[in-house]
């Protein structure tokens, strides 16, 4: 049982941090339930987990943005109460978060000080703060000039900053969240290098990322969070990265998918030879009742290209066909009457009006049918509600909530609705399922290949493998704005086929 | 099961603008017992007429603050109408002529916002910024800086008559204009699409609404409502002033903004917006029977300003607390279902 060996280690000396049985509830969500998670001085322990596992919340909470509703925190043994962004630094807590907080306008010298600049007399004193910036970047041999602009630097360079920001404050905790989701092989090293270096001077690091191949080269110890709970705490080189993955993924994911249903052969809607100048040379085609997935990297083109069928973005060349017949798509408003609908990629920012309440957002495509000269149609209205509210089981207390104070799943389901409304005989959904629990994520996967089984044609844009290999009949690989690969056979698709024509590119 | 409307429609329209309300008692409780003259029929008649034009260009305020934008420009606007109708008049022009001439000049500087702001993503605060110091400009020249006088008895009754004797005509006007614009607030797809653009433009855009035209027609539907402030203001001072508009979008703006909306768009309604014209006029004119300085006025009109807009934030918050508790009690319970 690997669940007792995190609380024998934590008797040994040198323990910086401790968490014990921290919980904490959003509307409809319990993000954290019962977690415990400790570090020591000079060590490296990995926060792993899915998507919606539970992580961010961690992070929040050490961070001091969060107020966990129950549990303790002790810091050098000492149990300290609640935490505010402030006291959370004073206790020497500092996260490196996965977007960078520098402003891009300013030096770098005055990014490490922003906040604490060296005065005398109410006056910066722009030598020491120089001074003082370079020391710092020398300390963690980083060779950056402080009187740089920051915008001119890379993103590993950047992230560099943080961290010896984070270090000049004192900081002995360092949190990290997915460091290295956008850098550079050479950066990796670079970053690994001052990893290895904070750790000498016994500084502790909490290293969040998705990817287990790194672990090898820097992680002391692993926790696992799966729904929110404490899985198992782990010497990395005590087990297996396949008991690791086991871990994460737990017992459910078998039953997490329907089973796929067999899709018509009939072509519903095909694009060939679309360009927009972010995806060029794009050519694929949809069957009645298929579910076609389209994987790729971040910046791979997946969301500009369905922007560019949808009549987001401006196509130069190629043409759209809907069942042999060839569409003009300008607008949005002209792919719905196309019957074609998008679930956009990021709901709060592209798929809800969240000031405004449910009714009015599932009725946002549809209003100019449902008001006639002035005259709103009600019971056309809450039919079509209640319909959608009964088939996708949307929780909510009544139709005047406002959007923003639904959990992530319940919103997915609204924008859902919203969409559908339009009946659509091609369906786009861009990434459906991002943070959102995995109950919800279950049910999502429910709907998606219901209505594929109804004779739907859709279209499933996912960074998430297990999705699109469980959900999808055939599955478009993408990069640098091309399709690389069309996988037509069903069981060619597999997580390791994927990925390897992902970073295989274009060197096909 | 019908829970799409829980409370009644007059219920849910007096809570949603209870501050306001509760700011009208108040200072209406206040002002009677102060002085015998403020509650009497012919005090409410002239304070209606004293905010009619405010309420008339707040009206259009409210169109552009709902859009998340702002019209900088009505003030000027105003007194370029105003001044090219009394000119019209003047030069020989029918009268109903030369009026509509006036309001339509409004409508072409809003269209020229409205078509800059949508289709330039120039931020609004700047381009009307600009067409207020063109169109202040422009009156200045037509007059050469001196009012133009204009008494055809046709024109000034739209500034000084009564209907059956009794109503100021701007009032009706008000009224009129205010039924037709909540109308289009409220019920047609256009005041629906204002509402999605200000509370989220990028969903708008991906709903497949027609960003640029809502934008447009909002923007030109504010600059028709000042041609028709500056008319009915030139009527009511016998003259069209190149000054006469003056500040009169700061008014505008405190109006829609103590009537409940929110300056980053979205929320508000111009049934809140007449409301805070009257609470402005109620308060001028209690100032007025008081004998009190204009500049105590001004300090009183920032004073209720900050406690509307606190009050409404705080409304706010409240509600929202109230809903995610019941979400998160309905998920508490869900939970319980499946353990």
């Amino acid at each position: 049982m690997t669940a007792g060996m995190g609380k024998e280690d934590a008797m040994e000396e040198g323990l910086l941090f401790r968490a014990k049985g921290i919980s904490k509830s959003f509307p409809g969500v319990k993000a954290l339930q019962n977690v415990d998670f400790d570090l020591k001085a000079g060590e490296v322990h990995a926060l792993l987990g899915e998507n919606g596992a539970g992580k961010s919340t961690f992070i929040k909470i050490l961070g001091g943005s969060y107020r966990p509703d129950a549990g303790s925190i002790e810091i050098d043994g000492k149990v300290v109460g609640q935490m505010s962004i402030q006291s959370s630094r004073n206790y020497g807590i500092s996260v490196v978060h996965q977007e960078l907080c520098l402003a891009p306008n300013m030096r770098v010298y005055e990014n490490i000080l922003l906040g604490r600049e060296l005065k005398r007399m109410g006056i910066c004193w722009e030598k020491e703060m120089i001074a003082y910036a370079a020391q710092a970047l020398e300390h963690l041999n980083l060779k950056i000039d402080p009187l740089e602009m920051t915008d001119k630097l890379s993103t590993g360079k950047r992230q560099m900053i943080e961290i010896a920001k984070a270090v000049s404050y004192g900081a002995r905790i360092i949190v990290m969240d997915e460091p290295t989701s956008s850098l550079s092989e050479n950066e990796v090293d670079a970053l690994f290098e001052t990893i290895y270096m904070l750790k000498k001077r016994g500084v502790g690091i909490i290293y969040i990322s998705h990817r287990l191949e790194e672990l090898a080269t820097i992680a002391d110890r692993v926790t696992v969070l799966r729904d929110g709970q404490w899985v198992g705490t782990v010497n990395y080189h005590d087990v297996t990265r396949e008991e690791i993955i086991r871990m994460m993924v737990g017992r459910e994911m078998a039953d997490m998918y329907p089973s796929k249903q067999p899709c018509g052969k009939e072509v519903v809607f095909k694009v060939a030879g679309l360009a927009s100048g972010k995806v060029n040379d794009i050519s694929f085609e949809v069957r009645k009742g298929e579910i076609l997935g389209f994987f790729g990297l971040v910046g791979a083109g997946r969301t500009e290209l369905m922007d560019a069928v949808f009549g987001v973005d401006k196509v130069f060349s190629g043409t759209i066909e809907m069942e042999g017949k060839q569409l003009r798509i300008r607008s949005p408003r002209d792919a719905m009457e196309y019957n074609i609908a998008l679930v956009p990629e990021e709901r709060k920012r592209n798929g809800l009006v969240l000031i405004q309440d449910l009714a009015f957002n599932m009725s946002l495509c549809v209003y100019h049918k449902l008001i006639k000269r002035g005259r709103l149609d009600k019971k056309r209205q809450r039919d079509m509600l209640e319909y959608y509210k009964n088939k996708f089981q949307i929780k909510t207390p009544s139709f005047r909530q406002m959007a923003g104070n639904l959990s992530g799943g319940n919103q997915q389901k609204v924008v859902l609705s919203k969409e559908l409304s339009v009946n659509p005989r091609l369906l786009i959904l861009d990434e459906p399922t991002r943070g959102i629990d995995i109950g919800a994520k279950a049910e999502i996967y429910k709907i998606i290949s219901g209505l594929a089984a109804e004779g739907m044609s859709v279209i499933c844009v996912s960074s998430e493998l297990p999705e699109i290999v469980n959900l999808c009949h055939r599955v478009c690989v993408m990069s640098d704005g091309r399709i690389v690969k069309t996988i037509d056979r069903e069981e060619e698709i597999t997580q390791e086929r994927i990925m390897e024509y992902t970073l295989g590119g274009g060197h096909e | 099961m019908n829970n799409l409307k829980t409370k009644s429609g007059v219920v849910n329209y007096f809570s949603k603008y209870l501050g306001v309300y509760a700011f009208l008692c108040i200072m209406v409780i206040g002002m009677t017992m102060i002085s015998d003259k403020f509650l009497t029929v012919s005090n409410v008649l002239n304070i209606l007429r004293q905010i009619s034009v405010n309420a008339i260009i707040a009206f259009g305020m409210t169109y552009c603050i709902l859009l998340g934008g702002i019209d900088l420009s009505v003030g000027a606007v105003i007194c370029v109408s105003g001044v090219l109708t009394a000119l019209m008049i003047n030069a020989g022009v029918n009268v109903y002529a030369a009026m509509l001439g006036g309001i339509l000049t409004g409508s072409v500087a809003g269209m020229f916002n409205g078509a800059l702001i949508s289709r330039t993503g120039i931020p609004a605060f700047v381009v009307t910024l600009c067409s207020q110091s063109i169109c202040n400009g422009l009156a200045y020249i037509i007059t050469t800086g001196k009012p133009i006088a204009c008494n055809n008895e046709t024109f000034t009754v739209f500034g000084n008559g009564y209907i059956a004797n009794a109503i100021p005509v701007p009032v009706v006007i008000m009224l009129i204009i205010f039924a037709l614009v909540l109308f289009l607030l409220v019920k047609t797809t256009f005041g629906k699409y204002i509402y999605a653009i200000g509370g989220n433009r990028d969903c708008a855009r991906y709903a497949g609404i027609n960003i640029e035209r809502v934008e447009t027609l909002a923007y030109t539907l504010s600059g028709t409502l000042a041609g028709v402030a500056g008319v009915i203001l030139a009527a009511r001072m016998y003259s069209g002033q190149p000054n006469a508009g003056d500040g009169y979008e700061l008014n505008a703006i405190a109006a829609t903004v103590i009537g409940g909306a929110s300056m980053t768009g979205g929320i508000g309604s111009v049934a809140g917006t007449i409301l805070g014209a009257l609470v402005i006029g109620i308060m001028n004119n209690g100032l007025n029977l008081m004998k009190a300085q204009y500049y105590y006025q001004t300090i009183a009109k920032g004073v209720v300003i900050l406690a509307a807009v606190l009050l409404d934030t705080y409304k706010r918050k409240m509600e929202s607390r109230r809903q995610l508790e019941a979400a998160a009690r309905m998920a508490e319970k869900d939970s319980g279902k499946t353990d």
